[in-house]
């Protein structure tokens, strides 16, 4: 009997102290998720597929009408519906989930740095499946070496282009390999997935929360290193890789470099395209209360994400001249990305209670 | 004291350890390989991490892998049908401990104990009764062994909970009722039980009762009047769990280990009623040279109860500093990330370069790395080798920029990111060179 007395008492305490626990130390559970989730789906994530899927079919328009009568005026029009398509991917390439990951999304628009070598084999042989993830052959990455890269001036890629027709067709092939995928995407949103993910609230690994989290921190490190970290040398002992740049042929790198951190900070806002800041991670982090040394997470973040713009416009472009020319400007840039990721990818789903999931356990644990 | 040692116990406990040992252990090893878990542990690193003192554990190649699996399979197998039972369990325990200190990535606690187990059947006649090696004749059959044979396990297994129960008395853990507040939300989706999860005291009230379930268990158990009631609570507490968190078979390990707490007349009727008990009458059986057995036994217990709690000689809290955390029955008891930055540079020729984790590690070798300072140092280690021999650095200089966070709190540095890593050597001494940091 005495034992169940005792029992009692300790249980009594334990009641008493959840009750008065005041800490800060929790994870919060009385947020509501739909809110932000709402926000997220239909003012940024949607408008932003829609947006590049209106691109891509001017980018289809463009380059029908250049197969069909090539010339300089043309070649400049696709062009420019390439640079708007490519800088629009920038948005959503940070939403490889759902069912953009079923149909790895981000391979198909941009495995870069391109593979010259196998892109070539495939145009000259004709055989190639563009749905090989592993393969750096398709997306924008070739599309930039086809629009820019096989002559030294438009009239000299024009003649190039005319002269081997298998070309066009295989920039035709690889847009029409993006399109599908990204008609898939944007159907699936429209249809299903977007009440899914608004419904798919709380914090276990599969929940809406943890995958924006994760796939926010995922496509921001391939930004540190594949953007920056590789072609400026911080990664191979110093030794700049002018040529590993994103886009080398159009130099767009630092244009699609300052559109994914953007990105970026929008989907962290919860910003829509005109400039609205509705629910965002930045709420959620507020309403938890998180802080880091005595101040504010959301604060140093945002602190932080306006140095990284402003020490990437330091950078005097084109990138690939920048990382031999400028690289003081690069690698402090790249010093300032890097700063960041201890925020949002280990500070910010500590307090958020979301576990990491991209680099995951393959066995038991205990 | 002497006429404890002399004290006759029905060998059926034993036995029934012994025959759900070896089959756990024999499907445990099988799920290992059916998972794919050897190319994924031991294919896939180009490195592996080090237990202090076993560094010369050396990788014996990828196309040994399997055999030792079946072996380790088919000696589980032998103990549980207890043919060539010494031969087995001796097979069994070197194999399992081979790939176990292959790489200190996996450290398991449960790992742990089934090495621990794995160990004192070798020494133990649990193949006297109900085995082939009986029937057939190898052994001479017994009904009854002496007493310590049975009881070395029970303490083994007090041990085990109670130091599992100390290790939950801080406050994160009473106070805060962390780490179970981060992980039961994330298991809403299951039915009824899930709505529970929800509520916001359940963390801390399930923290309570699993802190006083180990701290309490082994005695109830051990008690005649709370055990069937304790051996209760022992299933519905391990399915929990197995419903709960990714920790494979151990629920299972301690639902069956747990059953030698049952009297030898209650195990006896279950053989009997499959006529299993064949060893009836016979005589009783003395292990040989059991003075000498007992003393290591008694050694070896004893070392058990107090390596738990060499962190208190260690400076700092033992949740961050991870000194002494292994061996120490800490299961789950912390959500803990890091993220770990390295940096090698050659003072011969001012080359530097950032690391990239993931070039070198898995990502789960990545994970377990930010995270304990030892493994730090190896990696830093590995990685000066490495620029030595492949890019001919002279002058190697490794740092690293370590953060991490516990228990929903923001990061903290591990240590300054100026450290100098390769002046640094692993040792049982306080790693001075860690933050220490306030919870």
């Amino acid at each position: 009997m005495r034992f169940w007395n005792f029992a009692g008492f300790i249980l009594a305490l334990a009641l008493l102290i959840s009750c008065n626990n005041d800490d800060d130390l929790k994870c919060v559970n009385n947020y509501d998720q739909s809110v932000l989730l709402t926000n997220l789906a239909d003012n940024v994530i949607i408008p932003d597929y829609q947006k590049l899927d209106e691109s891509m079919d001017s980018l289809t328009l463009e380059l029908s009408r250049f197969k069909n009568d090539p010339d300089i005026t043309r070649l400049l029009q696709v062009r420019s519906a390439f640079s708007s398509a490519y800088l629009d991917f920038q948005n959503v390439s940070q939403y490889q989930f759902g069912p953009a990951e079923l149909v790895s999304f981000r391979s198909a628009f941009n495995n870069f740095p391109l593979n010259t070598e196998e892109l070539k084999e495939n145009i000259s042989s004709g055989v190639y499946v563009l749905d090989d993830i592993e393969r750096y052959d398709k997306g924008f990455p070739s599309l930039d070496y086809i629009l820019y890269g096989v002559g030294a001036s438009p009239s000299e890629i024009v003649d190039f282009l005319m002269a081997n027709g298998e070309y066009i067709d295989y920039a035709e092939e690889v847009v029409q390999h993006m399109v599908e995928k990204l008609d898939f995407v944007l159907s699936e949103w429209r249809v299903e997935y977007r009440d899914q993910f608004i419904e798919n609230q709380g914090t276990n690994a599969g929940a809406s929360l943890s995958l924006i989290v994760n796939n926010l921190n995922e496509n921001y490190e391939i930004s540190k290193r594949d953007r920056l970290g590789i072609p400026s040398g911080e990664l191979t002992l110093n030794f700049p890789n002018p040529d590993l740049v994103e886009a080398p042929h159009s130099q767009l790198s630092l244009d699609l470099l300052k559109v994914s951190i953007r990105a970026t900070i929008d989907f962290y806002l919860g910003r829509t395209d005109d400039g609205t800041n509705g629910e965002g991670l930045d709420d959620l982090l507020e309403f938890i209360g998180a802080e880091k040394d005595g101040r504010s997470l959301n604060e140093i973040i945002q602190e932080q994400y306006d140095v990284i713009l402003q020490t990437i416009d330091e950078i005097d472009g084109p990138l690939s001249i920048a990382v031999e020319q400028d690289s003081d400007d690069v690698i402090e840039a790249y010093a300032e990305i890097s700063r960041q990721v201890i925020n949002t990818k280990t500070d910010m789903s500590s307090v958020m209670c979301i576990t990491i999931t991209y680099v995951d356990a393959p066995s038991d644990t205990d | 004291m002497g006429n404890y040692l002399k004290k006759k116990s029905l060998i059926y406990p034993l036995v029934t350890f012994r025959i759900l040992f070896g089959g756990l252990m024999a499907y445990s090893a099988w799920r290992f390989v059916d998972n794919g878990w050897i190319e994924k542990l031991f294919f896939e690193p180009d490195f592996f991490f080090k237990y202090y003192g076993f560094h010369w554990v050396s990788y014996m190649g990828d196309a040994w892998m399997y055999p030792l699996y079946g072996i380790m399979i088919a000696s589980a197998i032998g103990i549980a049908i207890g043919f060539f039972y010494r031969l087995n369990t001796i097979l069994f325990f070197l194999t399992f401990s081979y790939t176990e200190l292959l790489d200190a990535t996996n450290y398991l606690n449960h790992h742990y104990l089934v090495g621990i187990f794995a160990l004192f059947l070798i020494f133990l006649p649990a193949h006297r009764a109900v085995s082939l090696d009986s029937r057939f004749g190898l052994v001479k059959g017994s009904e009854t062994v002496p007493s310590w044979c049975i009881d070395v396990i029970k303490i083994q297994i007090i041990i085990v909970y109670t130091c599992a129960g100390i290790a939950k008395l801080n406050s994160d853990w009473l106070i805060h009722g962390m780490p179970l507040s981060i992980w039961l939300p994330e298991h809403t989706d299951i039915p009824i039980l899930g709505y529970f999860f929800s509520l916001s005291g359940m963390g801390l009230f399930m923290s309570w009762a699993g802190a006083l379930y180990d701290l309490s268990i082994g005695y109830l158990l051990l008690w005649r009047p709370t055990r069937l009631i304790a051996y209760s609570l022992v299933v519905i507490f391990h399915l929990l769990t197995y419903l709960l968190f990714n920790i494979g078979l151990f629920p299972f390990i301690m639902i069956t280990s747990n059953m030698i707490f049952f009297s030898g007349k209650w195990h006896k009727r279950f053989y009997s009623w499959l006529s299993l008990d064949s060893a009836s009458g016979s005589r009783h059986f003395v292990p040989r040279f059991s003075r000498p057995l007992i003393g290591a036994f008694v050694v070896f217990l004893f070392i058990q109860a107090i390596l738990p709690f060499r962190h208190h000689l260690y400076e700092g809290d033992v949740l961050w500093t991870e000194e002494g955390y292994r061996f120490s029955w800490r299961v789950m008891l912390v959500e803990k990330v890091g993220l770990t930055t390295f940096y090698v540079n050659d003072r011969a020729t001012g080359r530097s370069s950032e690391i990239l984790n993931c070039d070198y590690l898995t990502t789960f070798q990545e994970k377990q790395m930010s995270i304990q300072p030892d493994f730090i140092l190896q990696f830093a280690e590995y990685l000066s080798e490495h620029y030595v021999k492949e890019y001919g650095f002279v002058d190697p200089v490794v740092t690293a920029d370590a953060h991490v966070a516990l228990n929903t709190r923001t990061s903290k540095r591990l240590f300054s990111p100026e450290q100098d890593l390769l002046s640094l050597e692993d040792d049982f001494k306080h790693k001075d060179w860690i933050i220490l940091a306030e919870r």
